[in-house]
């Protein structure tokens, strides 16, 4: 498998935040993993890139054990994350925060520089390069974050809630970022997402988060017609009424 | 276009040459003045090379380190005692001070290497007090201790002693090398690695920066340079003791000559060795009209900390961030004058 979590399973003291999850993901699929607040998402999204350490279970990627090893390193073997609050180095430029992605593969500056351009180019932010990133508006943040993270060269990218305070032709935009970083690239995405329009348009399969527990798996129409998915994100009465 | 990116402008590079030029033939025309002159400028030479230390860990990677006296320190102790308390039959002083530099690099680097342990396990404000009780704990093992002579301190022999001429022309060379060191560091992978971790440490540590090894490096670096800056002392002083080496006014030195003049920039410690310069002018004026008592001479820490607070208070960035206000300054009038001339120009037609 490309990707897989085994009956993952974090505890924060008596919290449990992921109950027994199992995820797999093919090479080149869309992944999407939705859920309501509070469900556990980001949590296991912290599993597979390092930041936590599952209480039990592992997390495995192209035959390797990738769960409880540091972030930079599960970085280095492929699986690159970003963040669901847009994060920034606020005081350097768009073009150095490129760069330190682009160290990740490569040692020379020649080689870097050249990696920086080409992502910048593909993220259409060639003209942005010398803003410094706390100069930019949120939707040019999110895409420098995701041309970083594309700058070391992952095959696998986790984008944590990227749509999150975008306007709709941002999204749009995004969508087609997104649609091309796959197709291009071959870049398999697993994706956290609250707006199921953007799921609809974008997952191959959707996994369903409930309480820390997986309550379905499946395509995105698929899944949202199942009556536990609608309970949970609209709750009992709606059902009764 | 790969270039341009890591290289500075040609009229900066033209100052820095004219500038070079000028401190390096200072000590041969001084206008008449005194040694006074040039020990103060050896000093503020030796505080900027010290600053530059700091920066490394501290405006780099964002360390802050309140405790870099103790590298200064060992540096500056490890070649005094190799050259005056060690017997060491058949050794010549200047080789037994060869030695010296080894044994404090090598203690240095043992330091160093706990330092980056603390740093990696604590940030902010508590590494900052861990850094300065390490240097506290060893300015009171140096004042205690028989081999470094408690604090009486110790008096190097005068053979190694090389004259103010010679000591200033060290320091400069040892400055300039530490600026160019800098100056490709910033442009290096190594420098990126570093201020990424500064800037925002996760979002490092997602692109694949291992944090842990840079922030060793770095400790590792800065306590290299300040250790070779102790190991130069003996040759400037003639003496050695505790409250000249390990003492916190040491550290604070290094800060504010890096702070005032911009920290995590390459040109902000040559720039804060302004502030060492200011100090001692307004020392010696006071003094020239209080006609050498000591009674105005006394205000003049007190002046000193009123410019470095307003340099602070106005310029947060240090002095370095006056290069894009002037360019900020420069843009906006010669836009107003194209905007007055293309005015004047509809006027006409």
């Amino acid at each position: 498998m490309f990707f897989e979590s085994k009956n993952v399973t974090i505890k924060f003291g008596g919290l449990v935040a992921n109950n027994d999850v199992s995820i797999a993901i093919e090479k080149g699929q869309i992944m999407g993993l939705i859920g309501p607040n509070g469900a556990g998402k980001s949590t296991f999204f912290k599993a597979c890139n390092g930041f936590n350490i599952p209480t039990s279970g592992e997390v495995w990627f192209e035959g390797k054990k990738i769960s409880g090893q540091s972030t930079w390193e599960t970085c280095a073997d492929g699986v690159t994350s970003t963040f669901q609050l847009a994060e920034t180095f606020p005081a350097i430029t768009v073009l150095e925060t490129v760069l330190v992605g682009a160290y990740c593969r490569v040692k020379t500056d020649k080689e870097a520089h050249d990696i920086a351009y080409e992502s910048l180019a593909f993220m259409n932010l060639t003209d942005e390069q010398h803003m410094r990133n706390n100069q930019l508006n949120l939707y040019t943040r999110k895409r420098v974050e995701i041309c970083a993270a594309l700058a070391t060269q992952p095959k696998l990218l986790l984008l944590d809630e990227i749509f999150a305070g975008c306007t709709l032709s941002e999204d749009e935009e995004l969508i087609e970022l997104i649609r091309r970083l796959n197709a291009e690239r071959g870049i398999t995405i697993f994706l956290v997402e609250h707006v199921l329009k953007v799921v609809h348009e974008l997952c191959d399969q959707v996994v369903v988060l409930v309480h820390g527990e997986v309550i379905a798996t499946g395509t995105p129409a698929e899944v949202t017609k199942l009556p536990a998915v609608i309970t949970a994100y609209l709750g009992e009465d709606n059902n009764n009424a | 276009m790969y270039l341009k990116a890591v290289t500075f402008n040609k009229k900066l590079i033209i100052t820095i040459c004219v500038v070079a030029v000028m401190l390096l033939v200072f000590p041969h025309i001084q206008f008449g003045l005194s040694d006074y002159v040039l020990s103060v400028l050896t000093q503020a030479l030796l505080f900027i090379y010290l600053a530059n230390s700091w920066n490394i860990l501290s405006g780099f990677t964002g360390m802050f380190s309140l405790g870099h006296a103790s590298f200064f320190g060992i540096g500056a102790y490890a070649c005094a005692i190799m050259t005056v308390q060690v017997a060491l039959p058949g050794l010549g002083d200047v080789q037994r001070y060869m030695l010296g530099i080894a044994a404090g690099i090598v203690l240095s680097m043992i330091l160093a290497f706990v330092v980056g342990w603390i740093a990696t396990k604590l940030k902010g404000l508590f590494f900052a007090m861990t850094t300065l009780a390490m240097a506290e704990v060893l300015r009171t093992f140096s004042l205690q201790a028989k081999f470094t002579n408690g604090n009486l301190g110790i008096i190097i022999p005068p053979s190694l002693s090389v004259g103010p001429m010679a000591s200033y022309y060290i320091i400069l060379a040892m400055c300039g090398l530490a600026f160019l060191f800098t100056w490709h560091l910033k442009n290096s992978r190594t420098g990126r690695m570093l201020i990424s971790i500064r800037e925002n440490e996760n979002l490092a540590a997602s692109l694949g920066v291992n944090v842990t090894k840079w922030i060793y490096v770095s400790v590792f670096i800065s306590a290299l340079l300040a250790t070779l800056g102790g190991a130069y002392y003996p040759l400037y002083l003639s003496h050695i003791e505790p409250t000249a080496t390990f003492d916190y006014s040491i550290t604070m030195q290094m800060m504010i000559v890096c702070i005032a003049g911009g920290k995590g920039s390459v040109l902000g410690p040559v720039l804060g060795g302004v502030a060492i310069l200011l100090n001692e002018a307004i020392r010696a004026t006071l003094t020239k009209f209080s006609g050498g008592a000591t009674s105005y001479a006394s205000i003049a820490g007190l002046l000193y900390g009123i410019v470095l607070l307003l340099i602070i208070l106005f310029m947060p960035d240090g002095l370095i961030s006056l290069r894009s206000s002037i360019r900020k300054f420069r843009d906006d009038r010669r836009k107003k004058q194209k905007e007055a001339l293309a005015k004047a120009n509809a006027k006409i037609s």
